[in-house]
């Protein structure tokens, strides 16, 4: 009886340690939309971090060795991709975590399974401006792959914890009822600008147009990464006299260029967030609650 | 440039040309061009022209080991064939990020020990180890070209082990074994005139070189790294005297000031102790010592443009030659990410150098791209 409850005991002991010294698994997210989405489907079996907070260019980010620590530690790193975010590739090279070596489940690349819009064909060089060879990068920037996102996130969680596959996948499915509920009220909200031209200052928002539908006219950039000329903008202006039109702006380009742009052609201008300010399991619904409110203001 | 090589790059492009019409996989390296033109007046002397141009490969070898080769085709500076061109191997070395990784792969061990082979620029200090393209001024400040030699710097053919320490900030120990590449430094550049200069650092045979960079994040916006070199040349001498020995203290700061403007502030101190040049062994008289000083001042005012004023300094070597101050002001204008317009002016307070002005037009071709440094 003694020995029979003494093993009962330490089997018992046994298992509360297993799940006392069970740690979350560490993950570092380029930016918050990643980190909010790994945040909504890892739930208290992740623990996350950022290395870039708020809206950011981050072809122009500087790597700096603090963000090396994170990289270092992490069970997981969600990239970019699309030679958008090479300066990931120095980290991962300096933080030499074998875990998160390209094709590791640890290492995720998100732009892998999304369909890329603005794909170039052919040769391209310095004439076309600053392109992207693997096409548009701003692909979180639609609903729809968020939910890819997730799907990605969900999968690699559970190679890396398999014990908790089952909760990763309750919550993605979870992530999904939202999101899609979410998606109908933002097509709503944005239909009365289905009528309107909308350019922008650089082509951010490719995916955010198509994903609701909206009528997207141009860029106030000639080609992309070399700024609006008088000549262009007069272009422009021809082709929006006749309608209504709204200029929308990512924060981190020159908003003076884009207001007097919309002055110029008698345009609404919207200047706009592109990334999640916070990386909170609801963050990136969030973003695009903001962006809904500030289209359509 | 021998005819192996040219066949080489000319198959290299012909097939990069014939797989970039298409979207389908391929297993060429990532090829890259970098452009430098430069020009130069010194007392109304004029001149411009293409003073290299970098090739680079870079390909993965297996997960987690890269290559990375470097071929510059620069000016030849004295002899026979000055004003012509020579083929020179710049860097060319393959990183094993991982060496438990990749030797043990089934083993769960993940410790971020890392090795690199081949031949390197030696990061003593932070400027040695950067390539043109990465340099804020034009040229490398008169320390660098005393004690690391002329053209891009000092260089080995060796390995280093770097392993990433197990502290709550970021840093970094590497230890390397190398034989001097480019062995012997002097004072280079148009300011160069009468030789009553003392010979630079001569790097030759054997080198041992070590560096702890320490980095750590002031707040948000700001982070400061701090570098402890150390380069001993010729370090299997007998005689202490025959030995060349650098130690290099470097800090940079970093300030963001909103997206597109930052403020950078760098200081590299060196310390040499090396002997007279064609002295060896018994005769050779006592080392002396050379300090070196370089401050720093880089400032982007936005994603197009940016400024900066660096003041360098290098003392006598023991009692012979003389201090040397320079004070270089330079700005940039920023064509696209790889492509910018540089305007620099160099002050000398030094009897044998004249002030100079500089411009430079450089340019990137392909994804080139270097490690975090």
């Amino acid at each position: 009886m003694f020995y029979s409850n003494l093993k009962s005991l330490f089997l018992t002991f046994l298992l509360l340690s297993t799940v006392v010294v069970a740690t979350p698994l560490r993950v570092v997210s380029i930016t918050n939309d990643f980190a909010s989405i790994a945040n909504y489907i890892g739930g208290d079996r992740v623990k996350v971090s950022v290395l870039v907070n708020g809206s950011r260019n981050l072809h122009d980010i500087q790597a700096k060795p603090s963000m090396v620590l994170s990289v270092r530690d992490a069970d997981m790193l969600i990239r970019l991709g699309m030679s958008q975010d090479k300066w990931i590739d120095g980290l991962i090279e300096v933080a030499r975590n074998s875990k998160l070596f390209p094709n590791k489940p640890g290492y995720v690349d998100p732009s892998l399974v999304i369909n890329a819009l603005e794909v170039p064909t052919g040769q391209i060089d310095g004439r076309h401006g600053d392109i992207h060879i693997e096409g548009n990068p701003h692909y979180w920037l639609d609903p729809q792959n968020g939910l890819k996102i997730a799907a990605l996130i969900r999968d690699r969680l559970s190679q890396l914890d398999p014990s908790s596959a089952d909760l990763f996948n309750t919550n993605y499915q979870q992530f999904e009822k939202e999101l899609m509920s979410k998606f109908s009220t933002w097509s709503s909200k944005l239909s009365p600008l289905k009528s309107d031209l909308i350019l922008s200052y650089h082509l951010v928002w490719s995916y955010f147009v198509d994903a609701f539908e909206l009528n997207f006219l141009a860029t106030l950039e000639p080609v992309p990464g070399v700024p609006p000329s008088v000549r262009h903008l007069n272009e422009l202006k021809g082709k929006v006299s006749q309608s209504k039109s709204k200029i929308i702006c990512a924060v981190y380009y020159p908003q003076k260029v884009c207001r007097e742009s919309a002055n110029l052609f008698k345009a609404s201008f919207s200047p706009l967030i592109t990334n999640s300010e916070t990386e909170d399991k609801e963050a990136y619904f969030k973003l695009f609650d903001r962006l809904v409110v500030d289209m359509t203001q | 440039m021998s005819k192996f090589l040219k066949f080489i790059i000319v198959t290299l492009f012909f097939s990069f040309g014939l797989t970039a019409q298409e979207k389908t996989a391929t297993s060429l390296p990532n090829i890259s061009l970098i452009g430098n033109f430069v020009g130069q007046n010194v007392d109304g002397a004029r001149s411009f022209g293409v003073e290299e141009v970098e090739l680079s490969f870079q390909h993965y070898l297996y997960p987690g080991v890269k290559a990375d080769v470097f071929i510059g085709l620069g000016k030849h500076e004295e002899g026979e064939e000055e004003g012509g061109y020579e083929v020179s191997l710049e860097e060319a070395y393959v990183t094993f990020m991982s060496l438990p990784a990749t030797l043990f792969p089934n083993s769960s061990i993940n410790l971020p020990l890392g090795a690199m082979v081949g031949q390197k620029l030696l990061a003593v200090g932070r400027l040695n180890a950067l390539h043109p393209e990465q340099w804020a001024f034009v040229d490398r400040p008169v320390v660098h070209q005393k004690f690391f030699g002329e053209g891009h710097g000092l260089a080995g053919q060796g390995g280093q082990l770097a392993y990433l320490l197990p502290l709550p900030f970021f840093s970094q120990l590497e230890v390397g074994y190398w034989t001097a590449v480019s062995a012997h430094g002097h004072e280079g550049g148009a300011e160069e005139e009468g030789d009553d200069e003392a010979h630079g650092v001569e790097h030759e045979n054997a080198m041992l070189h070590a560096r702890l960079w320490n980095s750590f994040k002031i707040g948000n916006a700001s982070e400061v790294s701090v570098g402890l070199s150390s380069l001993t040349s010729n370090f299997n001498a007998d005689e202490d005297n025959d030995k060349s020995a650098i130690m290099a203290f470097d800090v940079n700061l970093v300030r963001e000031l909103s997206n597109n403007k930052s403020l950078d502030f760098q200081v590299e101190w060196f310390q040499a102790k090396y002997g007279e040049e064609g002295e060896e062994g018994e005769e050779a008289a006592a080392r002396e010592t050379q300090d070196g000083f370089v401050f720093t001042t880089l400032f982007n005012f936005s994603k197009l443009y940016s400024a900066g004023v660096r003041y360098s300094s290098l003392g006598k070597h023991g009692d012979e030659g003389e201090d040397v101050t320079q004070v270089a002001y330079q700005i940039t204008r920023q064509l696209t990410e790889t492509s910018k317009f540089r305007i620099q002016h160099n002050v000398n307070d030094n009897p044998n150098a004249e002030n100079v002005t500089l411009v430079q037009f450089i340019f990137g071709m392909g994804p080139h791209s270097h490690v975090l440094q």
